[in-house]
């Protein structure tokens, strides 16, 4: 376990910052505890530094987790969001996108929303912004990307593609053993 | 008939060497300097004739080249050579008494671990590192022991570096050079960037790479050198990291162009007069009271500034796109249903 060095920092707030904006520093600036961000096997964990420090007295090769995963690093470093930062960035989401029911499965097996899902979009989303995917009954599904702006999504054909999917919690059943490394 | 001799050759030196006398009768009066010019030419002629006969053309990028064997003429000494290495005053004093080195066995029996040790290096029987160490009777019984052997260490080293500097400035002063570095690569230190290569070299030559050696005045150091590299502390002070983060997130917010979000707004207002225009249009057979609207044309209230009117001109000229797009969505209403009643 270790601090991200500038690099990591950059490509972690960049992509975090497409989905929550300006409210990341409501994330990194906590009232209640000091929450710090550590890098472990290529993830990123969020956690409060007391937790990270119970933690960093764990064996590296038998620390699994700690705190939030909020993504990982691939192997050329790039930044992945994971499902298992949702609870965290859907409060502060910029963008949001409610799916109706009938799209709502599709989504929760990893496929991507066509405008015939599109239940409600925020208005003017610009085309490829992070997007936080809700159900109907304002539950937080997973992360997507808008394929369309809102203008163009509302003139485009039912079949049109209007949200890339990037991550749903149906992944905590069908990735069960990835998910956590 | 003159027979010539050939001359010889050093290709390495590119040298030709002719022993052939010069014309006598030519040496004197004005042909003298035409005469040399030529025989000059002559031999220039025949070294590169020699060159280009002999030796294996290659081509290197557009040009022929041939590459020229080693030198076979002999030359003298360019430098002096180096004078031999004064003694050092020990060397002196054991050549006085005839004391000869005595090569001495790399393992040493270990009495307390019962086996045989190098004598140094990996896996001595250092005495520093001795867990029990006796008071012996001679000594003070508050005195730190292991102190004591530290600080003799010190002053042993310390006396060795000392006795190595003077004789070093001994040679100098006798004429000599300066010792060759290891780390330059075997006395290779002849310019300063080798010499700086030297120095990082042996900064981390050391157990823990150079982290603790000390800085050298005026020594710029490139923070990654070396193939370890360098993170923040994982736990203790956070402040770095902070920092860190408050740099990128200023970048961040120093890359957004628009901050009041223009787009929103215009998207928003184009809305509301979609929004509005649908209201007035509604598709369902039943037509509602139409206000008439003069088409194009707008009357002046007399008296108004030119910058009201320019303002006037601006907010025309959305009525004016947004009633086309009324006007345009009534008559493909209008085409479209089927009124029940008549059209006016």
């Amino acid at each position: 376990m270790r601090p991200l060095t500038e690099d990591e920092t950059k490509a972690v707030f960049e992509k975090l910052s497409k989905f929550i904006g300006d409210s990341l520093t409501a994330l990194l600036n906590r009232a209640d505890q000091q929450y710090c961000l550590r890098l472990h096997r290529c993830r990123v964990y969020y956690a409060p530094e007391p937790t990270m420090k119970r933690a960093a007295n764990v064996q590296r090769k038998q620390l699994l987790s700690f705190g939030t995963c909020l993504g990982k690093f691939t192997k050329s470093n790039k930044f992945h969001l994971q499902v298992t930062a949702l609870d965290f960035l859907a409060p502060y989401a910029k963008h949001k996108i409610w799916l109706k029911p009938s799209a709502e499965q599709q989504f929760l097996y990893g496929h991507h929303v066509t405008k015939a899902g599109l239940g409600r979009i925020t208005d003017a989303t610009p085309q490829y912004a992070g997007l936080v995917v809700y159900s109907m009954s304002d539950t937080p599904l997973g992360f997507g990307v808008a394929a369309k702006s809102t203008l163009q999504s509302r003139k485009a054909d039912p079949m049109a593609l209007v949200c890339f999917h990037q991550a749903d919690i149906g992944e905590y059943i069908r990735s069960e053993a990835t998910l956590f490394g | 008939l003159a027979t010539s001799v050939p001359p010889t050759f050093d290709l390495g030196l590119l040298l030709i060497n002719n022993p052939n006398p010069l014309d006598p009768a030519s040496t004197r009066g004005p042909e003298l300097e035409p005469y040399l010019a030529a025989v000059a030419r002559e031999n220039a002629q025949s070294l590169l004739s020699e060159i280009w006969q002999r030796l294996p053309a290659e081509r290197v990028e557009d040009a022929v080249v041939a590459p020229l064997p080693p030198p076979s003429t002999p030359l003298p000494r360019e430098k002096p050579p180096p004078k031999p290495k004064p003694p050092s005053r020990w060397e002196e004093f054991a050549r006085l008494k005839s004391i000869r080195r005595n090569k001495k066995e790399q393992a040493v029996w270990d009495e307390a671990t019962g086996e045989w040790r190098p004598r140094w290096g990996y896996g001595r029987a250092d005495p520093s590192k001795e867990w029990l160490l006796e008071v012996p009777a001679s000594a003070d019984p508050n005195e730190d022991q292991f102190g004591r052997l530290k600080k003799e260490k010190k002053e042993r080293v310390a006396k060795n570096e000392l006795q190595r500097l003077k004789n070093i400035s001994r040679n100098m002063r006798l004429g000599g050079t300066l010792p060759a570095l290891s780390a330059g690569g075997g006395g290779a230190t002849s310019s300063s960037k080798e010499l700086k290569r030297a120095l990082v070299v042996a900064k981390r030559s050391d157990a823990s790479v150079g982290q603790f050696s000390a800085k050298v005045g005026g020594e710029k150091v490139g923070h990654l050198q070396g193939r370890r590299r360098h993170f923040l502390p994982n736990t203790g002070s956070l402040t770095a990291e902070r920092g860190i983060q408050e740099q990128v997130l200023k970048e961040l917010a120093a890359r957004r162009t628009d901050p009041l979000n223009t787009e929103r707004a215009v998207n928003r207002l184009q809305q509301q007069r979609e929004q509005s225009g649908d209201a007035a249009n509604a598709v369902d057979g039943r037509r509602r009271p139409q206000k008439k609207k003069t088409a194009g044309k707008v009357s002046t209230e007399g008296g108004k500034s030119r910058r009201q009117n320019a303002r006037d001109s601006k907010s025309r000229k959305y009525k004016k796109a947004a009633a086309s797009g009324r006007a345009n969505q009534k008559m493909k209403s209008l085409m479209k249903s089927k009124t029940l009643g008549k059209r006016k």
